[in-house]
């Protein structure tokens, strides 16, 4: 019988919270700084709706800057891959915004923001635009160069050549970015509740590690990396959506 | 809207005239001087060494970019070429993320067919030529052969009078490019199509020609206008009739003349 992929992954996590089961056991650390996987699912039981309300908060800021990462990723490739002035002048600036430490930026993002969802999802921006743009330039790029002559000798505008051939070259390669960039979506949201805030996952950490609750900020961790895991699942399987072309054989 | 995939047969006398055309990369030349006419319904086909700039030659006709000097003139216009034949360009250009329905209705997107009439015309066109079950099917899915098959259309489907193609059967096996040969011939006979076709291969220029135009090597000139002169049905069996292989041969001695040429130079 052939064992499908779903099956492999299942072994493998699985495989992983029964090794830590194990450590916790036979290791003799104390549970006060590794919980077993039973306690951390008790903790995440016993403290689900705070999770959960805080889960909700975490996870707009995080779509919320996917969503603008996605729409101004995409206008700037398009207007890198339309114009040379425009690619000379956003290159460097593109490059530079990764090499700032966004961490370092949070502080004075609250100074500027304050403690509302505006400093968050400009983080989440920060760090999730970066693969859109690079990704959606590359597709737009990847055009083979006799279509682009087809094209122009069928005497088509910019905009057919971008609408009809250069957007959907672009898709697979899009996707490829954005499935990098909503997996940073929910961590970058964390982040910036660090520094400060009233709501999200990331207040609720800072105040479980504060009061030592270490369980508790186990279940935290794995929820928020869950739900990284559950968008980039939906990421995939948006993918056979938009790119029919590649999946489907008939 | 009546002229949609209509034959050519309306256009009579001279279709495609390039008159002292010249063509300069970077001031290296790559085209000298090339004078040539086309007339309605004619099937010509160009034959030249490797790199010679016959893919150069068919972008000046379809528009792509300008001559840098001389005069090309194109079913009575000059100047604004593009968007006045059906250019089928030499790799495999089906967008991958369209179905062969949506593939051959590039074209008429682009010229803004109405949609209905659009989609009628490309089906009925699928029917007529043995690929109306392959309509909703990806190109990936489809063999090399059937995806030419699917160029072509696309192509005629754009233009109909007058088809540029450029070594479009030069990536395919023997078997299927001689059944894709053939395929065209056909194509050409309904539409009654003026065909500039390059390639490589001598025995399809004789098979589908009417004449065969040599180019030379860079900067290249137009080193012969051979007339197949025949009129009969075009098979296997016209490919080994003694006029067919005598005019091999003379073919065939352009190119080895010129390889004599380098070998007595390297010397």
């Amino acid at each position: 019988m052939k064992i499908g992929r779903s099956v492999w992954c299942g072994i493998g996590i699985g495989g992983c919270i029964v090794l830590w089961q194990i450590v916790v056991m036979y290791s003799g650390i104390s549970p006060r700084f590794l919980p077993d996987p039973l306690s951390v699912l008790d903790a995440l039981a016993r403290n689900w709706e705070l999770v959960f309300v805080n889960a909700l908060t975490t996870l707009f800021e995080a779509l919320l800057g996917l969503c603008i990462s996605i729409v101004l990723g995409v206008l700037l490739a398009i207007g890198i891959d339309a114009s040379e002035r425009i690619k000379h002048v956003f290159s460097p600036i593109l490059v530079l915004s990764q090499t700032i430490p966004i961490m370092a930026l949070a502080p004075l993002l609250l100074v500027w923001f304050g403690f509302g969802t505006s400093p968050k999802v400009i983080i989440v921006v920060l760090y999730c635009f970066f693969p859109v743009t690079l990704a959606m330039s590359e597709g737009l790029g990847s055009l083979n160069k006799d279509i682009l002559f087809l094209l122009k000798s069928m005497h088509a505008t910019r905009a057919q050549i971008l609408l009809k051939a250069k957007l959907p070259a672009s898709m697979p390669f899009f996707m490829a970015g954005l499935s990098i960039s909503v997996v940073y979506a929910i961590a970058a949201a964390i982040v910036g509740e660090f520094v400060g805030g009233y709501r999200g996952l990331g207040i609720v950490m800072l105040q479980a590690a504060n009061s030592h609750r270490i369980d508790l900020l186990f279940a935290l961790i794995i929820f928020s990396s869950c739900m990284s895991f559950v968008l980039y699942l939906l990421v995939i399987l948006l993918r056979k959506k938009i790119i029919p072309w590649e999946y489907r054989q008939i | 809207m009546s002229s949609y995939l209509k034959s050519n047969k309306n256009i009579t006398g001279v279709q495609l005239e390039l008159h002292r055309v010249s063509m300069d990369f970077a001031a290296t030349p790559v085209l000298s001087s090339l004078s040539f006419r086309l007339r309605a319904g004619e099937f010509v086909s160009i034959i030249g060494p490797s790199g010679c700039g016959k893919s150069t030659l068919l972008h000046l006709i379809a528009g792509l970019i300008a001559p840098t000097d001389g005069s090309i003139v194109l079913s009575g216009t000059s100047g604004q070429l593009a968007g006045k034949c059906g250019y089928m360009p030499q790799s495999s250009t089906l967008f991958p993320w369209r179905t062969v329905l949506q593939n051959i209705t590039l074209g008429p997107e682009i010229q803004g067919w109405p949609r209905q009439m659009m989609i009628k015309k490309s089906l009925r066109l699928l029917r007529e030529f043995d690929l109306l079950k392959y309509a909703d099917s990806y190109p990936s899915s489809l063999s090399g052969g059937m995806q030419q098959k699917v160029a072509l259309l696309r192509t005629i489907l754009f233009n109909t009078s007058f088809l540029l193609l450029d070594e479009p059967f030069g990536s395919l096996d023997g078997l299927t490019r001689f059944s894709l040969q053939l395929w065209l011939m056909r194509l050409r006979t309904r539409y009654k199509s003026t065909v500039l076709l390059v390639t490589h291969d001598i025995s399809e220029a004789i098979l589908l020609s009417d004449r065969i135009l040599i180019m030379s090597d860079r900067p290249a000139r137009i080193v012969a206008d051979i007339s197949v002169g025949y009129s009969g049905k075009r098979d296997r069996k016209w490919l080994r009739t003694k006029k067919a292989l005598l005019l091999e041969e003379e073919i065939a001695s352009y190119f080895f003349r010129s390889q004599e040429g380098e070998t007595h130079e390297d010397r």
